[in-house]
């Protein structure tokens, strides 16, 4: 057992990157899935909210039989580069990724939805070419919804449990993050103390991220009624 | 010379709309003229691009923006035409000035032939330039609107009924700098409206569509003309409609005097002050037509002048008669066998002072 502010920084670590790791792929699937229509929409809206409603277990299942060190791709990587992603850091900030990603593709998906295509219509008349549009409309409009998503991802992240200890392991300091700490604790007799001190912190930081992400929702759509006023 | 710039001949399909678009559009201030649903909307995307015809083409001077037959879909942003909305569309996160300059820094230096100082002189933008979109008026946001499409230096402007969100005053003042920037530029100009005395005062030619179809075009005059007697425009009846502008008032007489050009006209008194420019509709049904000046009569305006066409439109007769303007008269079939009215006779036109009708 690691002392509480290893454990802390660590749960940190993991969820930042993990946080940072979906950002661009939860873009990309808002946009994708506010804006376009294509063959097998429907499919492809089910497999990123999949992780949604899947015990974290079994997502963390699929994973180590992807990357694992004799999953489909994981044994490609073990092979070339003598790398195993499993039971690592790595594997933990992934796993927190995958079991995040819907959260996050949703509130960005309904930022964009509220951008009024009209206007980005109009920008095009203007000269503007879709990805300078993209850059210079749809992201600053959606900025709010984008940090509203990254913060709810952040949070659960933070309180990412099933799919860690499947892929990543229980290991201290690598990849024992303050929900694993707890599990380990409870086990253990007369850690009551650090355990209620861990319960406090993790409270405290999904706290904050849950309540700035529920402002900048707020405000967002203030602005936004303004706007179509 | 070969005034004719655009040639379009394209179909469309949506939903339940079927639009079947050809036309030639030339150098000018076309109106495109119609019912709401009969498809100018939808024509104007498709000159601009943000919707792709099924079929035909879409050729612009030489270069060709559409064309099924040779694959060829030229881009909205490469095609360089200006597409004003109904409603403004501005950037809501960007100021006035951003959003003027949205077009402006995309233009290569080199395509640029609109300047801010200019585009914000003459569309009275200085006092908005640090103003957010939200706080504007509709005639503000509109006014931004067409000073960011110019900005961007257009070949050509689409206006779709600019002015349908604002209110009159505000109207007639964007309606002349409009009609300024197409003249001062010599900027092309497609207008949609489906107000008939925009259109009459406005363009230069009309295209008149009806169920996804152009069903005629040329001159404002004669165009809506023959369509006096389709039974969507039968509750219109031939307007005589000239901007004037308010050069005397005569209190003691509660009459004032208005001038369109050399000719002058006297009718009530009406709340204007000096120098103020407006509308005024002469219904054709009440003029009369003299082939002698009248002595002795009470009506206040007696303009001499020459026939320059007769036409007879479902039953009705019109007459037009060069008076220093154009004036469109109705008259019955008896009028001009008795009066033996034909192209290039002196006649005088009687006018009534209370036959004016001002536009608002």
């Amino acid at each position: 057992m690691s002392p509480t502010t290893e454990i802390i920084q660590l749960s940190l670590k993991i969820s930042l990157i993990a946080t940072l790791l979906d950002l661009p792929f939860a873009i990309a699937c808002g946009w994708l899935l506010a804006r376009k229509n294509f063959r097998g929409k429907m499919l492809f809206d089910t497999l990123v909210n999949l992780p949604l409603v899947l015990p974290p277990v079994v997502t963390g299942y699929f994973l180590l039989m992807v990357f694992g060190r004799n999953g489909f791709i994981g044994k490609y990587f073990y092979a070339y580069f003598g790398i195993s992603i499993s039971f690592t850091w790595q594997a933990a900030a992934i796993a927190a990724a995958v079991v995040a990603f819907p959260l996050c593709v949703r509130a960005i998906r309904v930022a964009i939805e509220n951008i009024d295509p009209r206007i980005e219509e109009a920008a095009r008349t203007l000269r503007a070419g879709r990805w300078f549009i993209f850059r210079r409309i749809t992201l600053p409009l959606s900025a709010n919804g984008i940090i509203a998503g990254l913060l709810l991802a952040f949070a659960r992240c933070l309180g990412e449990f099933g799919a860690t200890i499947m892929f990543a392991g229980n290991i201290p300091g690598e990849t024992q993050t303050m929900p694993l700490a707890v599990f380990s604790l409870a086990n253990q007799a007369g850690q009551d103390t650090k355990i209620l001190l861990l319960i406090a912190i993790a409270l405290a930081f999904s706290f904050a991220s849950l309540a700035i992400s529920e402002i900048l929702l707020r405000r967002w759509r203030r602005t936004d009624g303004q706007a179509n006023g | 010379m070969d005034n004719s710039f655009l040639q379009a001949q394209f179909d469309i399909r949506l939903k339940s709309f079927h639009l079947q678009f050809e036309a030639v559009i030339n150098h000018g201030f076309t109106a495109l003229f119609g019912p709401s649903g009969c498809g100018k909307t939808t024509t104007l995307k498709c000159l601009s691009g943000l919707l792709q015809p099924d079929s035909g083409f879409i050729q612009f001077n030489s270069t060709p923006f559409f064309s099924h037959e040779n694959k060829i879909f030229v881009q909205p942003e490469k095609r360089g035409i200006g597409h004003v909305f109904q409603d403004s569309r501005l950037f809501p996160h960007m100021s006035v000035k951003q959003n003027l300059l949205f077009g402006y820094g995309l233009t290569q230096p080199h395509e640029r032939h609109f300047f801010f100082d200019d585009v914000i002189a003459l569309l009275k933008l200085s006092p908005l330039l640090d103003r957010s979109p939200h706080s504007l008026s509709g005639g503000e946001a509109q006014r931004v609107a067409i000073g960011r499409a110019l900005l961007a230096s257009p070949q050509l402007l689409l206006l779709d009924e600019p002015l349908a969100a604002i209110d009159q005053p505000n109207r007639i003042n964007l309606l002349t700098s409009l009609k300024q920037i197409h003249q001062e530029f010599t900027l092309p100009i497609v207008y949609v409206s489906h107000d008939l005395s925009t259109v009459l005062n406005i363009a230069d030619s009309v295209l008149l569509m009806r169920s996804g179809k152009v069903e005629a075009s040329g001159d404002p005059f004669v165009v809506l003309k023959d369509y006096v007697s389709s039974d969507f425009y039968s509750q219109n009846t031939l307007q005589n409609i000239f901007k004037v502008k308010l050069t005397r008032t005569d209190e003691k007489a509660g009459t004032c005097t208005v001038a369109k050009g050399n000719v002058e006209f006297t009718l009530p008194r009406i709340n204007a002050n000096y120098g103020d420019e407006f509308f005024l509709d002469i219904p054709g049904s009440e003029i009369i037509i003299a082939t002698e000046r009248p002595h002795g009569l009470s009506a206040r305006n007696i303009l001499p002048g020459l026939i320059t066409n007769i036409q007879s439109v479902g039953g009705k007769i019109f007459i037009g008669v060069d008076a220093g303007i154009q004036v469109e008269v109705e008259v019955v079939e008896k009028t001009v066998e008795a009066l033996k009215l034909a192209n290039g006779k002196q006649v005088f036109l009687i006018i009534k002072a209370t036959a004016f009708r001002r536009i608002n």
